[in-house]
């Protein structure tokens, strides 16, 4: 296999700051951006993607090219973002318990310089189903093939397919109603 | 092929992901149908939109505290508290345990894990997972 990133990824097994600066310089974006729109908080994105990295640094020295490097980064980045959600669903539930017995609370506040369109866009994607949303990122946003997508997200080509179908014709309705 | 097949594969015709034949095909349609084009526009209007979303980006300095973290990480694994390496040592015991009761092939979803140090759903992993948790709740 091919992968430009492997050479890197031997010398973060072999302890190579360089390299290891090189590789968090290539994915840093992409993965910031993967994170935030699928977390849609882009606050919460430097936290997982700093634990990305680590987990990278960490498992170097045992990746096995079964898979291309950034589609294992972008795998680790999918699991911990799908955590971190189901933990803030979680704390939000217990929230909303809370307030439903008088404690009350105040509306979040969003940023004013948030603009509208992005705001109903964000909206939309959250809306979808996280692997929906997931593929749909990484196919659009990131330019991944199928094939990796598959691999991300552990599923077929078939389910990919139709995931990112769904995906489109799902937020489709939902900019329509908006 | 008729217009409901064509608007199934729309989605996969703009990715570029059929078979040759199959592009060709619905390349084909679209040129013909009208209904169908819209229908294609409009998938291609929600990739425009999404694509014109401004990247969410690293902050100045992300590299860095990435790499002061990770040195961390590196140097200090044994400077844990007494307590937190007892129990390392004790989810090393319950990972070993669950190893041996793993059917010899797990199936192959999991492959592409970060190889982090306990298998996911092993009692270590959820283990560790309280671990790390609890300071934060
Ligand atoms: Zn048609």
């Amino acid at each position: 296999m091919n992968d430009p990133d492997l050479i890197l990824l031997e010398g973060i097994a072999r302890g190579d700051q360089g390299a290891f600066e090189s590789l968090i310089g290539r994915y840093q974006g992409p993965l910031h951006n993967f994170i935030g729109r699928y977390v849609g908080d882009a606050s919460l994105a430097e936290d997982i993607a700093q634990e990305v990295f680590i987990r990278v640094f960490r498992a170097a020295r045992r990746f096995e090219p079964r898979t291309r490097v950034s589609t294992w980064i972008f795998r680790i980045a999918y699991n911990l973002s799908m955590t971190e959600l189901d933990r803030l669903r979680r704390r939000q539930k217990i929230r909303e318990a809370v307030e439903e017995h008088g404690e009350g609370g105040e509306p979040a506040c969003e940023p004013a310089e948030r603009l509208e369109l992005e705001e109903e866009l964000t909206a939309a994607l959250e809306q979808l189903p996280g692997n929906q949303r997931a593929a749909l990122l990484l196919r659009v946003n990131e330019g991944l093939s199928y094939r990796e997508i598959g691999q991300v997200l552990g599923v077929s080509l078939q389910s990919v397919e139709s995931l990112l179908h769904r995906a489109r014709s799902n937020l489709k309705r939902y900019l329509e109603k908006s | 092929m008729d217009c409901s097949q064509v608007r199934r594969y729309v989605s996969a015709f703009m990715d570029e992901e059929l078979d040759g034949e199959k592009q060709n095909r619905v390349a084909g349609h679209l040129a013909g149908c009208r209904e169908c084009a819209q229908y294609f526009r409009e998938y291609a209007r929600v990739d425009a939109r999404l694509s014109e979303l401004p990247r969410i980006d690293a902050a100045p300095g992300f590299a860095s505290r990435v790499m002061a973290a990770a040195a961390e990480h590196a140097a200090a694994p044994e400077a844990a508290s007494p307590l937190s390496r007892l129990l390392r040592i004790f989810a090393g015991i319950f990972e070993e345990i669950t190893r041996i009761f793993e059917p010899g092939h797990r199936p192959d979803t999991r492959i592409l894990d970060e190889f982090d140090d306990c298998p996911p759903l092993s009692m270590s992993f959820a283990y560790l997972n309280l671990l790390q948790q609890s300071p934060r709740g």
